[in-house]
């Protein structure tokens, strides 16, 4: 009788070798604070600054009822914070290729797949803990998420989803270009796709008609009006639903794109 | 002119080296040096296009997005009642400070490759390696007005006031504005990145630059903004700047407006170019 020599467990190595990347990936935004400071940092100023800036819009005739600017934009900007600290993946992932780290992990016998979703989970964590420190910066100044703990982990969700998205399509971009400066050039385009939606100005008050058709048909402003709604009226399935479909679809497509900048870069190499 | 860089010693202590060959040479190596630097910075425009997103196509977005969302806020008290003739000043200075930002993710990926300590290695003074990545910064810059301006004229941009001349004249300021802009924000992320040595400095530049720009009277005039914001915008240099490059766009060029922008420019540069000479040879130390 022969004894089929004893193979490693498939699933099981293929998780393990996930929850190591991913482990490395989440230690490495605790030991760089910098990174989620820095993502956060900056839509919190464009709160500030839109609050003090633009807050007397409120004034509009045709202008939503809110209590303040503040809280119409708050959405919007605690998913800016996310979308910024999605490029930190593409960045790790080019740090790591132009440090030679990349060709030690695929010369060694971690799965493919497990680097690229190891990075994407950090993105994940980085998201929610984004959309975390809003929440909790926000409360004293008297904002409430009317839909309670269940509103507060859908909008955490929605940051470590999309978070895993734009974190895909920067990983791609690090992965095709292995540049740190040719991610850091992603990073405006995730500005202007906020800036083209319904974030921080209601449609019904945009007088370009161009800019209101763009606006209606980003997704974005479907997820912000999602979110706004959780937070400003109270829970609503329909809309908790909404959120989290839209960013989990978006996330399916980065992530087959980024898997797929994988492979080219692999086959060529 | 061309220069050809050093190439390492045969020892590959480049660093040492540089202290006793990077601070000689006259006045023609270290020209030659800076031209050679600001035709490297050009040809890696064409070698790494997205390297242009930062200071031509999001600028360009930014003016579009900006004006296409908030068009409704002139009513509030604007001097004109045509916003894109409010922000194509801005994001075309916006897009020149970014041209300076880049030249800091440039610097700080040529410091965490080794390439920077070649540079060192050049037979002239540091002020001539930073002058090369200026010049780089400045032709990045003159790129993203122009193409800014561009797009604002496609929007709607209209001269206000005066003839021709004026017109001209002012849009002479408005590259004026931009370019020493850019030479600040260049000195900044240099001063900054020679100082970490890492491109994880790279949002500290970015965020300082773009406070900078924002606490001014980037979005609404100071009677529009809220008083918080205003006692912070009257202060800041970047007003004085912004209404040096508005001026052909609202009312008209005249001498009130243009001097305290100009006088803000030099300070700023007599400012930050000392910084960033201070942080180069630091760093070569």
């Amino acid at each position: 009788m022969t004894t089929a020599p004893v193979q490693p467990n498939a699933v099981s190595g293929f998780f393990s070798h996930t929850w190591a990347m991913s482990k490395r990936a989440i230690d490495n935004i605790f030991r760089q604070p910098q990174v989620l400071f820095s993502a956060v940092i900056f839509p919190m100023f464009f709160l500030v600054l839109n609050n003090f800036s633009l807050g007397r819009s409120v004034e509009l005739p045709g202008f939503p009822e809110v209590d303040s600017y503040l809280q119409f934009i708050l959405p919007g900007n605690a998913l800016q914070a996310v979308m910024f600290a999605s490029t930190s993946a593409g960045n790790e992932m080019a740090i790591d290729i132009e440090g030679g780290f990349f060709d030690r992990l695929v010369l060694s016998p971690v799965r493919r797949t497990s680097i690229l979703l190891g990075r994407l989970a950090g993105a994940a964590t980085l998201g929610a803990l984004c959309v975390l420190v809003f929440v909790l910066i926000t409360l004293p100044f008297g904002f409430r998420i009317r839909s309670g703990v269940a509103g507060v982990v859908v909008f955490m969700a929605v940051g470590a989803l999309l978070c895993i998205a734009l974190g895909g399509l920067s990983v791609a971009a690090a992965i095709r270009t292995g540049s740190v400066e040719a991610v850091q050039g992603i990073f405006p385009i995730y500005f202007v796709l906020v800036f083209l939606s319904n974030a921080f100005f209601p449609l019904q008050l945009v007088e370009s008609d161009w800019f209101r058709l763009i606006a209606a048909k980003n997704p974005l402003s479907a997820i912000f009006d999602s979110t706004r709604i959780l937070i400003i009226n109270g829970w609503s399935w329909t809309e908790a639903a909404k959120a989290l479909g839209i960013t989990g679809l978006i996330a399916a497509v980065a992530v087959a794109i980024a898997n797929l900048a994988l492979s080219r870069k692999l086959a060529a190499t | 002119m061309t220069a050809t860089l050093p190439t390492p010693n045969p020892s590959g202590d480049a660093a040492q080296a540089s202290v006793s060959a990077g601070s000689v040479g006259g006045f023609r190596e270290g020209t030659a040096v800076s031209f050679a630097l600001a035709e490297r910075g050009i040809r890696r425009l064409a070698r790494i296009p997205a390297v242009i997103i930062p200071m031509v196509i999001f600028p360009v977005f930014l003016l579009a997005t900006f004006t296409g969302a908030f068009g409704a806020v002139t009513r509030l008290g604007f001097p004109t009642d045509n916003i894109v003739n409010w922000y194509t000043p801005f994001t075309a200075i916006q897009g020149a400070a970014f041209s300076g930002v880049a030249l800091g993710f440039v610097t700080a990926n040529e410091i965490e490759q080794g390439l920077f300590d070649r540079y060192l290695l050049a037979p002239a003074a540091r002020s001539a390696i930073v002058v090369g990545s200026i010049l780089s910064a400045m032709f990045r810059a003159t790129i993203s007005i122009t193409i800014v301006v561009i797009t604002g004229f496609i929007l709607g941009l209209r001269f206000e006031g005066g003839g021709l001349g004026d017109a001209l004249g002012g849009l002479a300021l408005l590259y004026l504005a931009g370019l020493g802009i850019a030479v600040v924000a260049a000195c900044f992320a240099m001063a900054i990145v020679f100082k970490i040595k890492s491109s994880r400095a790279s949002p500290l530049f970015q965020l300082g630059i773009f406070v900078t720009m924002f606490l001014s009277t980037a979005q609404v005039p100071l009677d529009v903004m809220a008083p918080e914001l205003r006692a912070v915008a009257r202060w800041n240099p970047v007003t004085l700047i912004l209404e040096l490059a508005r001026q052909p766009f609202i009312g008209g060029v005249t001498w009130s407006q243009t001097w305290p922008g100009l006088i803000a420019i030099a300070l700023a540069i007599a400012a930050m170019f000392p910084l960033a000479l201070r942080g180069i040879v630091r760093f070569a130390d």
